[in-house]
């Protein structure tokens, strides 16, 4: 009984319902790898060691975790006010892009002031980005899960575009010039690749969960989410808030991009990103759409991606399996009342017994 | 209750799987140590490109070098495939941090930010960049002589279009595309115009850029304008879109050089050699270097001598006239000794074959 008492208790909060899923995911890809001929355990064991058995192996974690907890506040914020934001790995473009552009360009300002604009400037453009999104949907009633999709093509494309003709830099390789040492990200430890963007990171999620809570903004784009007409008859602009919230999406998706040139790339390179808009959607699944869940999350799939590179150097099993366990995690996430039939919370305590 | 069964097994489950997390650390960390001991014991590590393994070219290549350097001196190998271009300076530095590596290899141009970065933090482990140029104390960097790797096929189409081969016509035009307009394969090109004119001044070798090196489509509208043009030899620099190069010399029934790994047998009527590069030579030279101490830092430009890039007929099924198999091999002959050194600029080109001309 008192087993129950706790699980209803998780349940309430849905944490156990991502739990019960990751855990899925990763044995249903223990399978699957055993079926491969492969040794899951051993595996696991790697990928354990590769993203959290080391201090360097934690700060390549945190540095891949970094993007995907950006990209996973971008995709729920969206959510939230009911939009779908597939686009965000296209304003995760933008922000690289425009922060790379006036990183490069010296503006012959105090070091610390173009930093700032460098900063801000991709969080205005991946603003932008969804903005246009949300102007689509609002004025014109366009479907954002197909505006988003396409656009992604175009911002990319045009990003390569650039990167490849006008803004090439001299050599073989399709990227900008390096940024200005200045406006870098500082890094938290000499010779260890991480840089204060994770802190940027956390902190971001920390100031969506006051939005959400604690602003009238926060309980607006709750309200729509829930039931926007009910919220429309209480006298909230639906429109305004889905423009808002469309703007804070892609604000945290350029916020993304921006940092992760002032960080990782300290340029921006054709193809720098391997989907990290996308792999937010995995995050925010995961974490069930809490703010501070995503930054648990995103170190869980930061994670994984780490351990999946420590796996790749370190046996023959095919990384690919990294992606297997993030996609079952979605599928499982998704398909809650599978997960509560399978733990026995459908049913009545007694009938449970 | 069986549900909760099931639920605590898979906990159960978990917890074991992050319990035996320590476990390979021992031994991976235990190998490591005997750095010094036979040189069978010596591992090696590369960093792939974003192509990753099954390119059939680059990766592939590099790969095959390892394996053959594997079977030779018994060198044992490891290597990461980065998903993008942000997962280079992790996967340097995921190796180098181990300290089990006697050399990491890196390849091409787009790592060399990452390089930079992680050979000043760890002045002590050798690193190998294949096919880009950087100046590092710790870095031995190799690339190849671009205008060495298509003159010979340069000298071949000079030739050939001259020629009654089957497949050749009256026009005395040949033409060169190439994937995206970067220095090295603009040294390619002109490797191959002057191989035409070096045999045949008079040849007009037309050219064009494709724009990416994944487009066989366009690769094959340019190729067919060109063949419309007269051309009746294109040599392509273009990666996949090269590809539909050999598709438009097949629908025309004209021919076409490969590039890179030997490509002749993927059209062995129409393909008649292959500007060869030897990824797989650098990469086993390099570890062969570390294995017998003669590895040394700094920058290495190999070309033909070395046989870092070259030709081959090998495959195809289209013999060279007996005239033009003897002028290919007495050019690389001449190459080979230092005797005919290939200009590299376009500026150079017309000064170039005033000055070297094959039947003087």
């Amino acid at each position: 009984m008192k087993n129950e008492k706790l699980l209803n208790l998780l349940n309430s909060s849905s944490v156990l319902i991502s739990f019960v899923s990751f855990v899925l995911a990763v044995l249903v890809s223990g399978v699957i790898m055993l079926l491969s001929g492969y040794d899951p355990l051993y595996a696991y064991s790697i990928i354990f060691e590769g993203s959290l058995g080391s201090l360097r192996a934690i700060s390549n974690t945190l540095i891949q975790a970094t993007p995907l907890i950006f990209t996973g506040l971008a995709f729920m914020i969206a959510k939230k006010a009911t939009m779908i934001n597939l686009g965000v790995e296209g304003q995760l473009y933008c922000g690289a892009l425009v922060s790379a552009i006036v990183g490069m360009t010296p503006l012959g300002l105090p070091g610390f002031l173009h930093f700032i604009i460098t900063l801000v400037s991709g969080v205005i453009a991946g603003a932008l980005a969804g903005a246009f999104i949300g102007f689509l949907k609002v004025k014109f009633g366009s479907n954002e899960v197909i505006t988003t999709t396409m656009t992604n093509f175009i911002i990319i494309n045009f990003c390569d575009y650039l990167v490849n003709y006008p803004l090439k830099s001299e050599g073989a390789v399709a990227q900008t010039d390096s940024m200005l040492p200045e406006t870098l990200l500082p890094k938290i430890l000499s010779s260890y690749q991480i840089t204060y963007a994770i802190v940027i990171a956390v902190i971001a999620a920390i100031v969506i969960k006051f939005i959400l809570d604690q602003t009238r903004f926060g309980y607006e784009i709750k309200v729509v989410g829930l039931n926007m007409i009910a919220g429309e008859t209480a006298g909230i602009h639906v429109k305004k808030i889905m423009m808002l919230g469309m703007s804070l999406s892609g604000s945290l998706a350029g916020l993304a991009g921006a940092t992760h040139v002032m960080s990782v790339g300290k340029r921006f390179i054709s193809g720098f990103s391997p989907g990290y808009g996308f792999s937010g959607i995995s995050v925010s699944a995961l974490a069930s759409d809490s703010p501070l869940g995503i930054i648990l999350a995103g170190i869980i799939f930061g994670a994984l991606k780490t351990g999946s590179m420590y796996l790749n150097m370190s046996s023959k099993i095919p990384t690919e399996f990294v992606s297997v366990i993030q996609a079952l995690v979605v599928i499982f996430v998704s398909a809650p009342l599978l997960i509560k039939s399978i733990i026995g919370l459908d049913r009545k305590p007694k009938g449970g017994k | 209750m069986k549900k909760l069964f099931k639920l605590c097994l898979s906990l159960l489950l978990l917890t074991a799987l992050i319990g035996c997390g320590g476990k390979p650390a021992e031994t991976s960390t235990g190998e490591g140590e005997s750095t010094d001991a036979p040189k069978s014991d010596i591992k090696v590590a590369i960093v792939l490109s974003t192509g990753g393994l099954g390119d059939k070219n680059f990766n592939d290549m590099s790969y095959d070098g390892l394996t053959q350097a594997k079977e030779e001196f018994g060198v044992e190998f490891d290597y990461i495939e980065p998903a993008s271009a942000s997962d280079f300076e992790a996967g340097y530095r995921q190796f180098a941090d181990s300290g089990n590596y006697e050399l990491i290899i890196g390849l091409a141009a787009d790592q060399i930010d990452a390089l930079t970065a992680v050979a000043a933090d760890y002045p002590d482990q050798k690193f190998s960049l294949i096919d880009a140029p950087l100046e590092h104390p710790n870095v031995s960097a190799v690339s190849t002589k671009w205008q060495e790797q298509t003159f010979l096929c340069g000298v071949y189409a000079g030739l050939g279009t001259l020629s009654d081969m089957e497949k050749a016509n009256e026009d005395n035009v040949v033409g060169v595309i190439l994937g995206m307009d970067n220095p090295n394969l603009r040294k390619g090109v002109i490797g191959f115009m002057a191989g035409v004119r070096y045999v045949n001044p008079d040849a007009t070798v037309l050219e064009a850029v494709v724009g990416n090196f994944n487009d066989a489509n366009k690769g094959k509208e340019i190729a067919m304008s060109m063949y419309n043009q007269g051309a009746d030899f294109i040599q392509h620099i273009a990666g996949a879109s090269g590809l539909g190069v050999f598709t438009a010399a097949k629908e025309v029934d004209h021919y076409a050089f490969g590039v890179g790994g030997n490509q002749n047998a993927i059209e062995p009527d129409y393909i008649v050699a292959t500007s060869i590069r030897n990824v797989n030579e650098m990469v086993y030279n390099e570890v062969k270097s570390i294995v017998d101490g003669t590895w040394k830092e700094g920058l290495k430009i190999s070309g033909l001598k070395e046989d870092a890039v070259g030709y081959s007929n090998e495959f195809s099924n289209v013999t060279p006239p007996e005239e033009i198999a003897t002028a290919i091999e007495e050019t690389k002959a001449k190459i080979k000794s230092g005797e005919l050194v290939i200009c590299e600029t376009a500026e150079e080109l017309d000064a170039w074959v005033e000055a070297n001309q094959y039947n003087k």
